[in-house]
């Protein structure tokens, strides 16, 4: 009894000890949006965030949240869940004289590299970041096969598409990934430079039967494995004290499975895994002007190899190596029209301002509209990542995506958000039947309390 | 050495920027608080929000607080104050009207988002931490900043 006791006690003074600090909060947001796109139609999601802060000691922080949304998507069940971050995260001073720190960062939680077109993903592993005097060093290591795939974009092979179409599959794919990151803040004139070194392992095989290379008989059911590593350099900083840029280049390597002719199988053919040579690049200029009504006017421009025989985005390599850039997951550019960086050249021209700027106080004062203009074009002859796009056509013109926007804040814990679309295409760029126009609208409600 | 390098310019910084005359001896005494008392939080956001002269003591700001229909229970034993609690003490003094939640329910805890979403504290926003003295200094520079800019 009396152990029993000493026991509860115990367990009371850790858990004050525990919850000492500790902050917890919701989050529930409503997207409704239309896409006139074939398959998509009237999607409603609304999403709720339970979130958790707790501090541990003078170092740690625990950091967690759950989501659960309901959806009248097809794609999607009408519930479902996931942990959205799970990380217990160490921020510790290095050195004696405090200048140089360390963080250690454990469990599930969101990263990128620097330009988020490759890799914008949670995950579920390590981060470590040195804070040097004049750089940052960060080196993170995650897996992503434990995140519901309904809340993930990671899409690289087929198997990981037929993964995607089936209900009873309910984890996104199987990847290991790895970052090594280089940040040296303003080394020249402001200027920052960036490195990155980003490994994608494709670990299906460990868990699943996957197509071997050598078989000779082609198998439209299944697939092979896409292991990828990418090499990048960014350079970003103010050219003026209104005008900011951002470049960025990526060498992407890696290998795709691809069903080839083979003078040694049986059957004149077989799988053989074939190596990815790619490159993705950008630049984007931004000018801010603060006197008139806060504008922004920006210019982005991003290239992606493709490749030209190329018959799909996924696993469609036919011939020799692929010079197509396939990127994890990451942003993409235009609103009712949104390729993948891969095969692609886009010119993105934006304006937006904030017309209450100088009404201080006012519940319009954060209103902020825009309109984006994005003309965009087939790098190569070959597959692009949206659908009805014309393998064979060659390289040019695909169409211009055209868009308006506005988002409000009223309120610190309120958000309102509306997007609407227009996508004009170029006949000749799309497959026969699909080259019609896209109309596309997005309502945001967000709440947080 | 380093330290004290560090605190004299956060000092100057502050008395460049915040342009309230608080005694350097007060100054330093919170700068070397590693967890803000009460009294010295209070003093601060009352004499930069002009309700007490910065001639004032700590005491004479716990006093000038009761004296407020804030709604706050005025601690009578020295104490440490939360951010949380520092976060209100401005949203009061300063009158930031806050969010919706905040609206509804005026506290420490939608007090402390709001400083947060406001930009005003950088690190962790909740509302149950200690604040040290060169953070609490950091935040009412930004709060005075910020209300510089909305004149």
């Amino acid at each position: 009894m009396k152990q029993k006791t000493i026991l509860l006690i115990v367990l009371l003074a850790l858990l004050e000890w525990a919850l000492y600090g500790f902050d917890f909060g919701v989050n529930i947001e409503n997207n409704s949006s239309y896409s006139s796109k074939e398959g998509e139609g009237f999607i409603q999601e609304n999403t709720a965030h339970l979130w958790l802060n707790l501090p541990m000691g003078d170092f740690w922080v625990l950091n967690a949240s759950l989501m659960g949304s309901f959806s009248n998507d097809s794609d999607k069940p009408v519930l479902y869940g996931d942990i959205e971050t799970l990380s217990l995260k160490g921020t510790f001073p290095h050195l004696e004289n405090g200048a140089n720190l360390f963080s250690l960062e454990m469990g599930r939680f969101f990263h990128k590299e620097f330009s988020g077109f490759v890799f914008a993903h949670r995950m579920d592993g390590l981060r470590m970041e040195f804070g040097y005097p004049f750089s940052t060093l960060q080196l993170a290591f995650g897996y992503t096969g434990l995140l519901n795939k309904h809340y993930t974009s990671l899409v690289m092979s087929k198997l990981d598409a037929l993964d995607d179409l089936d209900k009873d599959v309910l984890f996104a794919p199987k990847r290991l990934i790895g970052t090594l990151s280089w940040n040296i803040p303003e080394l020249f004139a402001r200027q920052n430079v960036n490195f990155s070194i980003l490994v994608n392992e494709d670990l299906r095989h460990l868990f699943e039967d996957v197509i071997k290379e050598g078989k000779e008989v082609f198998d439209p059911s299944s697939g092979g494995l896409v292991d990828t590593q990418y090499f990048g350099v960014g350079l970003d900083g103010p050219i003026t004290s209104s005008l900011f840029y951002n470049a960025f280049f990526y060498l992407g390597t890696g290998r795709i499975l691809t069903f080839v002719p083979d003078s040694q199988s049986n059957t004149g053919e077989a799988y053989l895994y074939k190596n990815i040579l790619a490159g993705l690049g950008g630049v984007s200029f931004r000018y801010y002007l603060q006197e008139f009504f806060q504008s922004v006017a920006s210019v982005q421009i991003l290239y992606a190899t493709g490749d030209s025989d190329s018959i799909s985005y996924i696993e469609g390599n036919t011939s020799g190596g692929s010079s197509q850039f396939i990127p994890v997951s990451g942003q993409t550019l235009g609103t009712a029209f949104t390729p993948k960086a891969s095969n692609i050249l886009a010119v993105e021209l934006g304006y937006s301002l904030k017309p209450f700027s100088s009404a201080k106080g006012s519940i319009l004062e954060s209103l902020q509209a825009g309109a984006k203009l994005t003309p965009f074009f087939k790098a190569s002859k070959g597959a692009m990542s949206e659908g009805g796009i014309d393998p064979s056509a060659s390289a040019g013109y695909v169409g211009t995506d055209v868009a308006v926007y506005g988002n409000l804040r009223p309120f610190s814990d309120l958000g309102l958000g509306l997007a609407l679309g227009f996508f004009l295409p170029n006949g000749s760029a799309f497959l026969p039947g699909k080259d019609d126009p896209i109309v596309y609208g997005q309502f945001v409600f967000s709440f947080s309390f | 050495m380093r330290r004290r390098i560090l605190l004299l310019v956060v000092l100057v910084g502050l008395s460049a920027t915040v342009g309230f005359a608080q005694s350097n001896a007060l100054i330093d005494q919170v700068l070397e608080q590693k967890k803000v008392g009460y009294s010295y939080a209070a003093y601060l956001v009352l004499s930069a929000a002009g309700i007490i002269k910065d001639t004032s003591t700590p005491e004479q700001a716990m006093e000038a607080l009761k004296q407020q229909d804030w709604g706050i229970k005025v601690p009578e034993q020295p104490t440490d104050i939360s951010l949380g609690q520092y976060a209100y003490l401005i949203m009061k003094a300063f009158n930031i009207s806050g969010g919706l939640m905040y609206r509804l329910m005026p506290g420490s805890r939608y007090a402390a988002r709001e400083i947060a979403y406001l930009g005003f504290v950088t690190e962790n926003p909740s509302p149950y931490r200690s604040i040290s003295g060169q953070e609490a200094l950091q935040i009412l520079n930004n709060v005075l900043s910020w209300k510089e800019e909305q004149q």
